[in-house]
């Protein structure tokens, strides 16, 4: 049971002090002060951290995209970062300057990577009429497909050499399973066949689309 | 005399800090002002207090009511200003104290630090903040029936120990 006495007491000392209002005043002062040098430091040093962070990654990008690299946001989100060029070869022959890249690239609007062949073939008219076929085979098949074919007979330019440039999409890919790819250019001209050397490239089916690397033969 | 706490959003800004700061001092200053032997010693509790305060809010570690974090390690403060003066006393009782606006070394301030520490803060927080015994227990992170017996037997050392000093009723 609590007395008058001690009630008495307590009142007392709940009594409020002369010198609250200054020292609230002064308090503040120094509470904020303490705040500024105490705990927004430790915020500053986190923010300039993430700064640091996202200036180094953009740096990365830039680089990565002067290198031929790209950004691409996959299927579930996440950003993903890929080299578009994935392998290359070369006709250098008389008449005939042709080049075929393998790229990973978005095609015709489409949301997802797809693995095309590149090519582009300059052909002088001397060389004309000619078929220009981007075969492939899968390892162990005695036969081989075409990605693409092209048949040029007139030149087209005045300084007699003719450009065939075209895109060919890889087959799409009908499961998780990579897929090894033989892929070289052929060309038959007028006065003779010459193929590229051929590309091995593994084509694999992942969230964000076809990605292809460069891969051996088994 | 404590405002009511508005509401138990315990998200951080600078204002709910600053509304908190306003209405909590005069409680606080208090509970530190009184056990201090100037207002220097006092500012160093309440500053500490507000200090741990804002570090635990504005890092989102603050899983109750703010002023429970504060009044306790303000309570905290107190005990080791008690604690510290009780050993100093001897060296430093005969040595000039600054002017201060408050007098808190009548009879009654004397008998409130010849308590042990924790029951004095304990009556100091109960008296200066008028806070119920359910409430303590939450600030005190205790039971209510423990708060209550230790309420009880302070309050009654008080009165004793206010006698012995020669207060007057």
């Amino acid at each position: 049971m609590v007395s008058d006495r001690e009630e008495q007491l307590a009142a007392r000392l709940g009594a409020p002090l002369g010198s609250e209002r200054a020292a609230a005043d002064r308090n503040w002062r120094a509470v904020r002060a303490g705040i500024e040098t105490g705990v927004r430091p430790r915020l500053r040093r986190v923010l300039e951290t993430a700064s640091t962070l996202a200036l180094a990654a953009v740096v990365v990008l830039a680089v990565g995209w002067w290198q031929g690299a790209r950004v691409d946001v996959a299927g579930d989100r996440l950003p993903v970062l890929y080299q578009q060029e994935v392998a290359r070869t070369a006709i250098a022959s008389s008449g005939i300057e042709a080049s075929l890249a393998v790229q990973q690239k978005h095609i015709e609007s489409g949301t997802r990577l797809r693995v095309v062949g590149v090519t582009d073939v300059r052909l002088a008219s001397e060389r004309l009429p000619a078929v220009i076929e981007l075969r492939f085979s899968r390892p162990g098949d005695e036969s081989y497909g075409l990605l693409a074919r092209s048949e040029v007979i007139d030149p087209r330019r005045a300084t007699g050499t003719t450009r065939t440039l075209y895109e060919a999409p890889f087959p799409p890919s009908t499961d998780r399973a990579p897929s090894t790819y033989r892929v070289w250019l052929h060309i038959e001209t007028a006065n003779g066949t010459v193929e590229s050397p051929v590309v091995v490239v593994r084509v694999t089916d992942r969230p964000e689309g076809q990605r292809a690397d460069v891969a051996e033969l088994p | 005399m404590q405002r009511p706490e508005p509401r138990r959003d315990l998200s951080f800004s600078e204002h709910a800090f600053e509304d908190c700061y306003h209405r909590t001092f005069g409680t606080v200053w208090s509970i530190a002002r009184r056990v201090a032997r100037d207002d220097g010693e006092a500012d160093d509790v309440v500053q500490k207090a507000y200090l741990a305060l804002y570090r635990y809010w504005a890092t989102g570690q603050l899983r109750e009511p703010p002023s429970h974090l504060l009044y306790r390690v303000a309570k905290r403060g107190a005990v080791d200003l008690i604690r510290s003066r009780q050993r100093a006393i001897r060296l430093f009782e005969r040595l000039p104290r600054p002017a201060s606006v408050d007098d808190v070394t009548g009879p009654l301030d004397r008998a409130l630090r010849r308590l042990r520490p924790d029951d004095a803060a304990l009556v100091l927080m109960q008296a200066a903040g008028g806070f119920s015994y359910e409430e303590l227990a939450a600030i005190e992170r205790t039971s209510v029936a423990a708060i209550r017996s230790r309420l009880f037997r302070a309050r009654r050392e008080l009165a004793r120990r206010y006698d012995e000093e020669g207060g007057e009723w």
